[in-house]
Order: structure tokens, then sequence, then C-alpha cells
């Protein structure tokens, strides 16, 4: 809990910039019109007497200034299953709201995704990148001030999976309430003035989830840093650990480090 | 002898198609290096701009164009709404050579037609500023103060602009 109020506290006012390239969650914000982006991510988990790595590419494209679609394969060795493809995902969200400021915006989108996935049900935990086969949608709240940017996100889960397997590790209910509150500052430079200046962000993400059936939930909190080199590469590093949690997951402490590539005007309309 | 004067007659042939010197641009609604980028190399691929010279900081982009063309205001504008932020301020830099304006406040210029706002002046002559007025061009909190009335008499390939 210091931990998180050290946090909070060094966001509330201390630097000067905000940043919306949150590590966890998608800002309300799209990428530009014509842009494509690639991510490349792994995740250590950390099981206590082993640990597991799971690989992410996900491909990101802004269709129009309003609507951005993602498609995203996850592959890995977890749980000593041989290494190979566990799960495929594809990602739209619509900003439907913006009112932008001077040096501020405050921006509403809606999100739907759909997953499907190889790997066998063990964990409670409702999880689409990677775990089980389903369906999420909700919103995003961002609001960016000069000194602050903070995003929520709230959501609906469901995952397919009337299978005996499924039932077993889940109950009869999976539905899952997933909701985050995100807050981001720039560090570096303190001054722009060329696009190749080495940007420095830090961010800290509060991840919850409720499954009301079986009256299971977690809250995690991922503080992060990220460097991006000339306005255009992207490197995240982040560290998630667990506040509180009811329900069996894959594990409680994870690293995540990646990279993104930003390719703007990519293609013709 | 020969050489001077066909540079003159050059220079006199630039300067006369250049009554748009340029335009200056700022953007609303960020505060990211990546997403000022996003904004540069959106503008940057308008056919008619010739080169975009930015100040990341204060979020102004200096807009200069291709003599040969004629600049569309309406499609920086979009560039910028399309790379995900808004205009929040656009003014074109004009240097006038005893412009003639009607008494409604129009007159055109490099093909490119303007209505002034407010009462306006016979002719224009010499550097001055016009700051296009309209939904797409200023903060929703600036347009605000600008009469109704005002912004509903304009034509469609008409450009409202105020005189700074």
């Amino acid at each position: 809990m210091k931990k998180i109020i050290f946090f909070l506290l060094l966001f509330c006012g201390y630097f000067s910039k905000a940043q919306e390239l949150f590590v966890y969650t998608e800002p309300a914000s799209n990428m530009p019109a014509k842009s494509v982006a690639i991510k490349q991510s792994a995740k250590f988990f950390d099981q206590g007497a082993t640990s597991s790595m799971r690989h992410a590419t996900e491909i990101m494209l802004g269709a129009s200034k309003n609507l951005m679609i993602h498609g995203a394969a996850t592959y890995g060795a977890m749980n000593n299953t041989p290494f190979g493809l566990e799960s495929i995902r594809a990602y739209g969200k619509y900003r439907f709201f913006s009112a932008d400021g001077m040096y501020s915006h405050f921006r509403m989108a809606a999100f739907a995704e759909i997953a499907h996935s190889n790997t066998k049900p063990m964990y409670q935990e409702i999880n689409l990148q990677g775990d089980q086969s389903g369906m999420q949608a909700g919103l995003v709240f961002t609001q960016l001030l000069h000194k602050l940017a903070v995003s929520s996100t709230v959501s609906y889960a469901a995952i397919n999976g009337n299978s005996k397997a499924h039932q077993l590790v889940m109950g009869n209910k999976a539905e899952a309430l997933n909701y985050s509150l995100s807050f981001g500052h720039l560090i570096l430079p303190k001054k722009y003035t060329s696009y190749d200046q080495t940007n420095f962000n830090i961010y800290a993400e509060l991840l919850g989830q409720a499954i009301p059936g079986t009256r299971k939930s977690y809250l995690d909190f991922a503080p992060s840093m990220q460097l991006i080199f000339k306005s255009k590469l992207k490197f995240n590093l982040a560290y998630r650990f667990n506040l509180q949690s009811s329900m069996t997951r894959m594990a409680q402490t994870s690293w995540m480090l990646g990279g993104e590539w930003l390719f703007l005007n990519a293609f013709k309309k | 002898m020969k050489k001077i004067f066909l540079l003159l007659i050059c220079c006199w042939t630039i300067s006369a198609n250049a009554q748009v010197q340029k335009v200056n641009l700022q953007a609303s609604g960020l505060t990211c290096a990546m997403c000022s980028k996003a904004i540069y190399k959106a503008v940057s691929a308008i056919s008619f701009v010739d080169t975009v010279l930015v100040n990341i900081e204060a979020s102004t982009y200096d807009i200069r164009f291709d003599n040969e063309t004629t600049p569309r205001f309406d499609q920086i504008a979009k560039a910028v709404v399309d790379a995900g932020f808004s205009v929040a301020n656009l003014t074109v830099m004009v240097n006038f050579d005893k412009q003639a304006v009607d008494k409604n406040g129009l007159f055109t210029l490099d093909g490119i037609n303007y209505k002034l706002m407010g009462t306006s002046p016979a002719t224009l002559q010499g550097s001055k500023k016009l700051q296009l007025i309209g939904k797409q061009y200023m903060l929703p909190k600036d347009l605000k103060k600008i009469p109704v009335a005002q912004l509903g008499n304009v034509a469609s390939n008409t450009y409202l602009v105020s005189l700074k």
C-alpha cells in the first residue's frame, strides 16, 4: 500500500507532462488514421517453484480517425506444454466522444474483442489474452491534463466454454467485470525541441477483476516505465503484482517486457 | 547582366505567385512528441505542402506551400483531425498588394475566396494575418465568442477570416 501511495504522490504534480501510452490498458484516444503499429511482448510469470513465459505479437491499425483495429496472437510454453500457438484475438475500438483543449482532452471510446485459445482451462481468472476463448466489451474514459493523464476502463467479459473442464475450474458462471485505473507521466525530456529526443515515461495502473457468479475477485498494481526513441519506437518494462486475490490465477506476480514500432502514414485510404 | 536580369525576373515571378506566404497552425488535444509527429507527418503528406517547421513545445506548425498549386486550408484541418487531434488556431500570412475588398468583405486571392468578418477596409495592403474562423479551425471556447449570424452567412467555397 505504501508503494502505491508513493507512486500516486509522484504523479500528483511533481512532473510536468502527461502521457497516455499506457502499458497494460488502451486509452480512449486512437492511433492516427492510416498508421500501423507492431507490438511484441513477453510476459514472465512467477509461479513460485517454476516460472512460465508467454509471447504476444499484436498488429494495430488506425482504420480511420475514430476506429482502430488490432489482431494478436500469443504463443509460448505455459504450464509445461510444448512451445506453440496458444491463442488469437481480434480487438476494435471506436472513439465516440472527444473534447480537446489546448493541452488537454477528455475522450471516450467503446471497445469489443473476441479471443480463441487452445490452452486447457486451469485457473479461475478470466483472461482473454491467452488463457481462454470468449468476448469482452467495454468503455474507456481518458482525461489528459497538462500534468496528468488518467484513464479508466470498465468492461464485461464472458468466456465460451460449457465443457466439463471449464465448469470444474470456473463453476457455471464464467462472466467477469474488469476495471482499471491508469496514471501516466512524462519525465524526460524536460523541454521538447526535436522528434529525435528520447522520451522517458512512467505509469501506474490498477487492474481489477470481479466474478459475481463465484464471488471471486482480484486487484493488481502495475508500475511501469517506457522509453520512446525518435517518436516511433517504444520500449516498455512493467512489473505487475497482486494486492488482493481470492481466485486461482496463473501467477500472483509477473514481469512484462515489450517493444512497439509505429509507422505513420503507412497506407493510403 | 543577363543573369542578373533573369534572376530578378525569377524573384519577381516567385513573389508574385506567393501572396499567401505561409500558414501557422496550432494543434490542440496533445502533449506528447509522438502525437505531434503524427500531425507533422499527416500535414507533410498533403500534396500542396512544401515544408513544415514544428515547435513541439508550443504545438505550432509553420506550413509553406508549393507555388504551383493552390493550398486548401480545409485539407490541413482534416489532416490534423484524421491524426486524432484538433485545430486550435489556423492563421494565413498574406502579403497583400492593393487587394480590393467588396462591401460584403469578399475578395479572391491566388484563386482562394475569403470573407472578412466584421467591418472591412476597401483595400488590403502589405503583410497581414488572417485567422480562419469556423468549427474546424478553432477551439470550442473561441468559437463561442463568434456571433452565429457571421458563421452561417458564408458560401461553401469561401473561407471566413478575421484580420489579426
